[in-house]
């Protein structure tokens, strides 16, 4: 543990940490390769209909992570489309840990296609930092077989060295220049998928200037502290080239560590797995007790041969209950379902879950505005009485859909279809900042917007007059044929026109045929204070919406 | 056993009321009915029916000991319209404008109370969000066109929901109506009727009723510009301590959004009917 060689930063002259020495090897789009796609060839890895990772050739294109299929389709046409599925990405992993454990005995699996070690010994041993990359990026590319990029780098601390992996031009930082090389970075490179902080939190330094890992870290770390809690501090540490979390010189009490015994020796990943969800519980409860959290776990298994089979997995301290539970199954599965070069030979008799580094749990600190909050009982079983009298379609919620119309703008969907808490998807509007694939939809009519809106089906019949009597009619370049003086809503009696503006012409599904509708749109207000939104389309003009 | 008695003790004490007989017989008819069906269940009462039961005789008693909890907070620029907020059990009814229902409904939905809206499919959800009303805690019913499972379907509602918007399609006999009165009443939901351009057919008059007696609308000119803001008066109306009209000179939509109060000498006599006069103190 090399955590004393301490440098100052300049702009608030305080002393920084630097982090364990650590080589991360990681591979480039690792669930597109873990597919068996390669990164010629147009691929997307999708999940809940969100693009979660791209191949090289659709990147090109314009392919890009958080797009929805159709958006992502439509900007590539011939992408190949694969399902997510975690298990084959940490299956198809596992080989490349294998081959790399050759180098050190302490490897950790941060997440499939990523994973590192501390260099201090392995870097004596092979000769330097250089030449120990060198030859971690020979064998992992050996493993991998050339069917995606690989990427080595070693720095001070692991999420340092993470981010030199991932880039093209450096792999060695040299110690105690960790700090100034992520200063220039971006501080969107803190919002790593697993990694301990969130988008929000990532989001809001944005929007308070912090742009780059050296503006978060030259804050001092006691406002960070005060300001963000427990994940500002970890922000500001990563930032500064220190590790998440101070180094523990202590280990973990032994009675942490969970295990059980096969008898008969499981040969099948789900009966495997089956029993490693009670193991992974039981430590989770274990740990929940003494009020700590895992960040590196320890997943040990002997087979009935006498092989003696261990993995690390790194994970934040603030993953979800579940992460150990996913990663002791995803290792199993890598081991029984692996290539013959890492599948034992024989059922595996014993499993061990040991906790290598625990961290105090400071829990998930919920939001002091906008906590998620579940409906009463009462709502709920309401909800439930009157769907099951009235049918699923008759109870429903707004969501916001995208739209030029003001009917269009948010459309409901029936109540069974999502969950009531608080904070529901589609209940805030889309915004740019959040959904930068959110469409502008030009030709919108501007806020503000009418509080009665119709139905297509039932918009009333309006007829707008000019003064000598004759329909108002606009023509296909959208020029009016004269300017509206009465208008009659309904049927009902004529009112004269106090002021119109218009037309507002939109034309939609052009490409379609059947589909197409051309509209031209007016706000007409009448002499009796009332303004309405009325459209021509087709020669007919109808009462669209009316702002009472 | 002991709601049973009490119940009993309830409808004792409010058939002392002869006044509210037509009332009474709905309630009392339900009062058994749930009684019989607790009885043949043979369930444990739970607290919640308990403090339910007696919350709803305390505002029925209009004791006015439970007023804090009792009323359901307004937007600041409507307060003078509505100093008390909107008392739980009452009726509001909203005539000639949309946007002031749904500004209405803006702040007690933004602090956690729950809303249905039955039969109110023309309502722009767009507008609303504009108003600051967030939908997150709202629920759209289709109004269903027989009679018995409408009753029963806002009955639903009133006893689940912090308030009940009815849209303007509403058609229900008097009798229907009253009972649903009385329930929101005991279950201290606010009914609100919105009654949009078209007008209201709620057939009963309302606890407060809100009127819009002038709007004008900016920012649209001959030819050109767009509509952005509205100045309205308003007018409050009701029973007991609201005997005395009110109103208020509102932006609805203020220019930029939102819900803002006008000055106050800018309140246009010329708007108000001859028979009420702007800005007269009338001795309760």
């Amino acid at each position: 543990m090399s955590g004393g060689a301490g440098v100052v930063n300049g702009s608030a002259a305080h002393r920084v940490e630097t982090g364990i020495r650590s080589l991360v090897v990681s591979v480039d789009d690792w669930p597109i390769v873990a597919a068996g796609m390669s990164p010629d060839e147009p691929a997307m890895v999708m999940e809940g209909n969100r693009v979660v990772a791209v191949s090289e050739a659709a990147r090109a294109v314009g392919v890009r992570v958080g797009l929805r299929r159709r958006e992502a389709q439509a900007r590539c046409p011939e992408v190949a489309v694969v399902v997510a599925d975690p298990s084959r990405d940490a299956r198809e992993f596992e080989p490349v840990v294998a081959a790399l454990a050759t180098l050190s005995p302490r490897v950790e699996v941060t997440r499939p296609g990523r994973c590192g070690f501390p260099t201090r010994g392995p870097s004596r041993y092979f000769g330097g930092d250089k030449t120990l990359a060198d030859r971690a990026r020979q064998v992992a590319q050996q493993a991998v077989g050339g069917r995606g990029r690989v990427g080595v780098g070693v720095a001070d601390g692991a999420f340092a060295a993470g981010l030199v992996a991932a880039s093209a031009d450096a792999t060695v930082i040299p110690a105690g220049a960790s700090a100034r090389w992520l200063a220039s970075l971006p501080v969107s490179m803190l919002g790593q998928p697993d990694g301990p902080i969130a988008a929000e939190l990532v989001d809001l330094f944005h929007r308070l200037g912090l742009d780059t890992l050296g503006a978060v870290a030259g804050v001092p770390a006691g406002d960070m502290a005060a300001r963000f809690g427990p994940e500002g501090t970890i922000a500001h540490r990563l930032a500064s080239g220190a590790d998440a979390h101070p180094p523990r010189l202590t280990s973990p009490a032994e009675d942490l560590a969970v295990e059980s015994t096969f008898d008969p020796p499981v040969e099948r990943v789900d009966t495997a797995a089956f029993a490693a969800r009670a193991l992974a519980e039981e430590l989770q409860q274990r740990l929940g007790n003494r009020g700590e959290a895992c960040t590196c776990l320890l997943v040990l298994a002997e087979t009935d041969h006498g092989e003696r089979l261990e993995r690390r997995w790194r994970h934040a301290a603030s993953a979800p209950p579940g992460a150990i539970v996913d990663r002791v199954r995803w290792q199993l599965d890598g081991w029984l379902n692996g290539p013959a070069s890492v599948r034992p030979t024989a059922g595996i008799t014993l499993l061990r879950l040991v906790p290598e580094e625990v961290v105090a749990a400071v829990g998930i600190q919920l939001p002091l505005w906008g906590a998620p909050t579940r409906p009463p009982d009462r709502v709920t079983r309401a909800v439930a009485r009157l769907v099951g009298s009235l049918g699923p379609e008759a109870v429903t919620v707004a969501v916001w859909r995208g739209g030029r119309h003001p009917g269009e703008q948010v459309g409901t969907v029936p109540v069974g279809t999502v969950d009531l808490t608080n904070g529901r998807a589609g209940a805030c509007p889309p915004s740019t900042v959040q959904d930068p694939g959110s469409p502008p939809w030009p030709g919108r009519v501007p806020s503000p917007s009418p509080a009665t809106v119709f139905a297509d089906v039932d918009r009333p019949g309006v007829a707008v007059v000019d003064e000598t009597g004759a329909t108002v009619r606009v023509d296909g370049r959208a020029a009016m044929t004269s300017a509206p003086s009465t208008v009659s809503i309904g049927g009902g009696k004529p009112q004269q026109v106090a002021g119109w503006a218009g037309p507002w012409p939109v034309v939609e599904r052009w490409w379609e045929p059947a589909a197409c509708r051309r509209q031209a749109r007016f706000q007409i207000l009448t002499d009796d204070g009332s303004a309405y939104l009325v459209a021509l389309e087709r020669g007919q003009w109808s009462l669209v919406a009316q702002y009472d | 056993m002991h709601t049973h008695e009490r119940s009993a003790a309830n409808r004792g004490h409010r058939l002392r009321y002869p006044y509210k007989c037509s009332i009474l017989r709905g309630m009392g008819s339900r009062t058994r009915a749930a009684t019989r069906a607790a009885a043949r269940a043979a369930e444990p009462v739970t607290a919640e029916s308990v403090t339910a039961e007696s919350a709803g005789s305390a505002v029925v008693a209009e004791r006015g000991a439970v007023a804090e909890v009792a009323t359901l907070p307004v937007a600041d620029p409507l307060r003078s319209l509505l100093p008390e907020g909107l008392r739980r059990g009452a009726t509001v009814s909203v005539a000639g404008s949309t946007a002031l229902a749904l500004a209405v409904l803006a702040e007690p939905l933004a602090t956690d109370h729950w809303a249905a809206g039955m039969g109110w499919d023309r309502v722009g959800l767009v507008a609303a969000h504009e108003l600051g009303v967030s939908w997150e805690r709202m629920v759209l019913v289709d109004a269903p066109n027989d009679r018995r499972q409408w009753v029963t379907a806002a009955s639903t509602l009133v006893d689940a929901f912090d308030l009940v918007v009815f849209g303007s399609d509403t058609r229900i006999p008097a009798a229907d109506a009253r009972k649903l009165v009385a329930r929101a009443r005991e279950r201290r939901a606010v009914l609100v009727m919105a009654a949009g351009p078209q007008g209201c057919n709620w057939p009963l008059g309302a606890d407060v009723s809100l009127r819009v007696l002038k709007s004008s609308w900016k920012g649209l000119g001959d030819g050109h510009g767009h509509l952005t803001a509205r100045r309205m008066v308003v007018e409050a109306t009701g029973r007991g301590r609201l005997a005395q009209p009110r109103r208020l000179d509102l932006w609805l939509p203020a220019p930029g959004g939102g819900v803002k109060r006008a000055g106050l000498a800018a309140v246009d006599r010329d708007a108000s009917s001859p028979a009420a006069p702007a800005l007269q103190t009338v001795a309760s």
